[in-house]
Formats: C-alpha cells, sequence, structure tokens
C-alpha cells in the first residue's frame, strides 16, 4: 500500500483526483461526508446537501481552513512523500495518515461522531479505524475503486494477513473474516458513515459500554500475544469463533510441529503459506498426506524458514527440498532422513543457495551421492553436524570434502556408507571435530 | 513552553505540552509535517472522548522522562508481570475506560501506554477457564457443542510444543 502512495507525488495527486471524482458520484472511499472529504473537496458549494454542519459551522471552517480545491493545494497538505516513507516505515495505516494532518483543520463539527467512519456502529466489525496490513487496504480500496462502491474500506478489511477460520465456510460467528472481495461485504451496503436512523442509536448505546470484541483485531492478537501457547489453547481459543480463529492465527505458529499427524494435507500447508507469516521452523515428519505441492506452497512463502524436518516423507521428490533450497537462504537445519527420491541436485542447490546450513540429516536417502555431497560441502562452510546412515554411494570423497570445506564441523556419522579409515583420518585433522 | 491543543470527539478542548503530546508518535509526526503552519494548533483524534483524553494526557505526563521504549523482540518471551505499580493503579478503571485507552493509545501511536493496558487485559484472561472469560468479558458463547469439541482436539495437536 505504502507505493500506492509514498514514493510518487503523482500517485498522491492521482488520489486525490480521484477521491474528487468519486465524491462527485457520492462515491468517496470513506462513504459520504467525511473529514477527508470535507478537506480534500472544500467547504463550501461542493458541501453534500445532507452535510449535517450548521452554514456557521461551515463558514467558520472557511475562516480557519485553507481552501483545498485543487489537488495540488492537496498535496501541499497531505504527507510529502518523505513524511509517508517515515510513516509507512513504521506501518501505519493509511487512515491515520489522512485523517491525521487534516485533523489540524477540521471544523468544529456539531455531531461528531456523524463525521468519520465510526467505529461504534451497528457494523460494528466494519468500522473501527484501526492499523490495518497495508496489503488488504490496498486491496479494499482497490475493490472499492473497481466496484465504485459506496462502502466504507476503511476498517473492517479483513486482510490477507489477518486471521482466516480454519474452517472457513463457518463465516464466523461475528462475520469478521470475510475477504476482501467476499460477499458479506456486500451485503452490509449501507455504511455505517451514512448517519442512518437504527445505527445512530446503536451508536449512542455501544459508546458508552466498548465491548472487547469492539476492539481491532490487531489488538487482540497483541493481547493474545502476551499469553502463553497454553492459555491460548486450553482458554482463549474456547471462548468464542472469533477467538478461537485469532488464536489460531498463524502469527502465534512461528514453529510448527505437525509430525505424525495425517489429517495434514496439502492444503493446510497452503493456508499455513498463505498467512504470510514467517515460518521459522516446520516439521513434517511421517506425514504421509503432504505432497510436493504443500511443501513449495510454504517454501515459496516463507522466506524466513530456519528448520525444515521431514523424515519419512518417502512420498516427496526432489522438488521440495530444491523449493525450500532455492526460496530460504536462512535455512539451517535440514533433516530429510528417509525421503528415498532426493538426489544430488536437491544437495548441490542447498550447497548453492543455503550458506548458512549447520545441520543436516539424510540418513537413508539411497540415491545421493558423492557428487552432491561435495557440491553441499564446498557451498556451505557453517556446516557443524552432517548424519549419513546408509548411503551406498558416499565415499571416502564426501568426507574429504566436509573435512577440507567446513571448519566448524562436530559430529558426523557415516554409518553403513562406503566410507573407510581413510575418510575419518581426513576428519582427525579438522581441529574443531569432537566426535566422529 | 510550546503547548498543543488536544480536541476530544465532543469538542472539548485539553491543553498538553509539546514535549510531552510527543509521546504519541502521530502527534509528533504531525508536528514535524509540513504542512502543519497554524498558530493556534489543535489536534483532533477521532473518538477519544473527553473522558479519556484527559487520562491519557495524565498517562504520557506521569511518564514524560521515559526512556524510548525498546523495539519489540518478537523471540523475546512476553511477560506481564512487569506493569510499573503507578500504570497499575492507573489502570484500575472499568472495562469500558480500558478499551477507550486501548483504541487511544493504538490511533495516537503510543507504544507505552498500549503495551501496558494489552498486558492488563492479558493478565485478565490469564489463569480463567473459557466460561470465566466470556463472564468477564460479557462474550457469548457461539460454539456449537461440536464446534466446541472441534477446537478442543484438533488444535491440541497442531499447538506445537515449544515457545
Amino acid at each position: 500500500m505504502g507505493h500506492l502512495l509514498s514514493k510518487n507525488g503523482y500517485d498522491l495527486k492521482k488520489k486525490s483526483r480521484k477521491l474528487r471524482k468519486k465524491k462527485k458520484k457520492r462515491n468517496c472511499f470513506l462513504q459520504g461526508p467525511c473529514m477527508l472529504c470535507f478537506i480534500v473537496h472544500g467547504t463550501s458549494g461542493s458541501v453534500e446537501d445532507d452535510w449535517p454542519f450548521e452554514s456557521a459551522a461551515v463558514s467558520k471552517v472557511a475562516e480557519r481552513c485553507v481552501p483545498l480545491n485543487s489537488p495540488e493545494e492537496c498535496a501541499r497538505f497531505l504527507l510529502s512523500p518523505g513524511e509517508l516513507a517515515v510513516w509507512e516505515g513504521q506501518g501505519r495505516s493509511l487512515l491515520s495518515k489522512l485523517i491525521g494532518p487534516p485533523a489540524l483543520f477540521c471544523a468544529v463539527v456539531p455531531n461528531y461522531s456523524e463525521m468519520v467512519c465510526k467505529r461504534k456502529c451497528a457494523e460494528l466489525q466494519r468500522c473501527t479505524p484501526r492499523k490495518q496490513p497495508r496489503c488488504a487496504f490496498q486491496e479494499a480500496m482497490e475493490n472499492g475503486e473497481e466496484r465504485g462502491d459506496s462502502r466504507c474500506l476503511l476498517p473492517s478489511l479483513p486482510s490477507s494477513s489477518s486471521s482466516s477460520s480454519p474452517s472457513e465456510e463457518d463465516g464466523s460467528g461475528v462475520g469478521r473474516h470475510t475477504d476482501a472481495g467476499s460477499a458479506s461485504t456486500s451485503s452490509s451496503s449501507s455504511c455505517c458513515c451514512q448517519p442512518s436512523q437504527n445505527e445512530s442509536l446503536e451508536e449512542t448505546k455501544s459508546a458508552e459500554n466498548t465491548d472487547i470484541n469492539q476492539l481491532p483485531s490487531s489488538i487482540l492478537l497483541k493481547v493474545f500475544s502476551h499469553l502463553s501457547v497454553k492459555e491460548r489453547c486450553l482458554g482463549a481459543s474456547l471462548v468464542c469463533k472469533y477467538w478461537r480463529d485469532l488464536c489460531l492465527d498463524f502469527q502465534f505458529w512461528k514453529q510448527i510441529d505437525l509430525s505424525g499427524l495425517q489429517q495434514v494435507k496439502d492444503d493446510l500447508l497452503v493456508k499455513i503459506a498463505s498467512r504470510r507469516q514467517n515460518v521459522t521452523e516446520i516439521n513434517i515428519s511421517d506425514c504421509r498426506n503432504v505432497q510436493d505441492h504443500g511443501v513449495c506452497s510454504l517454501a515459496s512463502n516463507c522466506p524466513g524458514l530456519i528448520k525444515y524436518t521431514a523424515y519419512r516423507c518417502k512420498q516427496l521428490s526432489d522438488v521440495s527440498l530444491c523449493t525450500v533450497a532455492i526460496h530460504c537462504p536462512l535455512l539451517q537445519k535440514v533433516h530429510a532422513g528417509n525421503q528415498d527420491k532426493l538426489t544430488d541436485h536437491a544437495l548441490k542447490l542447498l550447497g548453492e543457495h543455503c550458506k548458512e546450513l549447520k545441520d543436516v540429516h539424510f540418513g537413508q536417502c539411497y540415491s545421493i551421492s558423492d557428487e552432491g555431497l561435495v557440491a553441499l560441502a564446498q557451498g556451505c562452510s557453517k556446516l557443524q553436524r552432517i548424519y549419513m546412515q546408509e548411503n551406498k554411494l558416499v565415499t571416502d570423497k564426501s568426507v574429504q570434502a566436509f573435512a577440507e570445506n567446513c571448519p566448524d564441523l562436530q559430529f558426523v556419522g557415516f554409518m553403513g556408507c562406503s566410507v573407510t579409515s581413510q575418510g575419518v583420518i581426513h576428519l582427525t585433522r579438522v581441529r574443531a571435530n569432537r566426535y566422529v | 513552553m510550546p503547548t498543543i491543543k488536544l480536541q476530544s470527539s465532543d469538542g472539548e478542548m485539553f491543553e498538553v505540552d509539546v514535549e510531552i503530546a510527543k509521546q504519541s508518535v502521530t502527534i509528533k509526526t504531525m508536528l514535524e509535517g509540513k504542512w502543519y503552519t497554524g498558530v493556534d494548533r489543535w489536534v483532533t483524534p477521532p473518538n477519544v472522548s473527553s473522558l479519556i483524553c484527559p487520562q491519557v494526557i495524565q498517562w504520557c505526563t506521569h511518564h514524560k522522562d521515559d526512556p524510548p521504549p525498546p523495539e519489540d523482540d518478537e523471540n523475546k518471551e512476553k511477560r506481564t508481570d512487569d506493569i510499573p505499580v503507578w500504570d497499575q493503579e492507573f489502570l484500575k478503571v472499568d472495562q469500558g475506560t480500558l478499551f477507550e485507552l486501548i483504541l487511544a493509545a493504538n490511533y495516537l501511536d503510543i507504544k507505552g501506554l498500549l503495551d501496558v493496558t494489552c498486558k492488563t487485559v492479558a493478565n485478565m484472561i490469564k489463569g480463567k477457564t473459557p466460561e470465566e472469560i466470556r463472564k468477564t468479558f460479557n462474550i457469548k458463547n457461539d460454539f456449537t457443542e461440536e464446534e466446541e469439541a472441534q477446537v478442543k482436539q484438533v488444535p491440541f495437536t497442531l499447538w506445537h510444543k515449544k515457545k
């Protein structure tokens, strides 16, 4: 979203021009008279008929405010690209950026609650001025602009990075987890910004009792991050569906251990991947129903992966490990024992891309030979632990390569490989060697 | 000393030292913005009522000499037992006020206040059964029996063992 505004003055003007256009169609992305409309579109003449201000207030505004009738004037008063970059860097929401500065020029509004996209209204979930993940906001903006919808895009933005329920068809009791383009938002087309009869009543009512579930989901996630896994698991996730979905939010799952779970299939891995959470460890050992596709999805979306464990996943081919190698340069541990289909090709890629590799286990990967291991040794000088077992194609040559290229070696296992005492002699020459 | 006015959502004005107000990154950035030229300066954070505004100012005033809060270290274990005593007393308020403070701290981007308020809420959740949590926050249980059973089973095995 940042790039929408921050880098390019033109974009900034284009955007305010778009806003002005929308205003004429009564389609301001903030849905009707709001602070931004008010500031951007000027204080007189172009004010909407249903603008709730007294004329006195309007003229007072005119005194204090600079008339912003053109995109150029708007641009002066909106943040400069540099300032926007500062905001972007802090991950602030678009709303706070746009609303913030013009707030200084705001009128003394008789009924403030009707101005800005209100947080407390019937459509509770939709109108919270909260920090939205940028991608979600941009998505929604694009959607809104495409559709020409008069809906309040600001608030609820169920971003791709907000929680997604594992059972999406559920629709989730409180209807929060709608995707940007989903139907449920269009079903509630009357946005809170329109001072509608019933809503304003409920607004004032709920204004008095702020409910915990009215807090933005980002805040609830922050609260839950202070709980331990057990507390989330036994307490918070069982309170209501909304809390369940938040607790299952993968932001809490940097280290995912799915080992032995047969119900884990590619779709779960794809889901984890789509959350764009920076998973650091994944263990899919013994998950027979996971295929290359799932692993590749995960790997390509988790560049921060550090540990990959997949014992006995005989169904996986080279493709999985190759994709992991290519996309996860921070990889430190690869334990892929008992994967028959692994070949030297994957090892070569690991040697090329994963310079941080420290700990590898390729026991009983029968197709691996010296070629792959030598490439690995030459590429990964930080290797500390290497475990091979019954790899008949592995000979002293590999051992020598490790000895020569990996000064940090601590543990080497070559049981059942074609390694002779000659190889061992090479190793003993390695200084840091502690156990062979 | 230069001051700035905060206007609450219901129109009341509160004056506060610029230096104290700058604990709010939102305000700080606005003050540093080029477009900000007025002499009589005021800021209107939306949805911060006249009840909450002075409390926020009070918190900021008390914490004006605090060192800047450290960056969030995601790998560090998050604690909730380190809320300063003054803050604990300050936050002995009803839930509605607590949540309003959270929202104000969120909008105004006052990290310290947001942290202690979130920790306070976390402490209200800790150690309670789901039913007790629901009672505390007046949350409706929208699970069917089946769904509740599901949550109890599957995620148990999916919760990762570390952390």
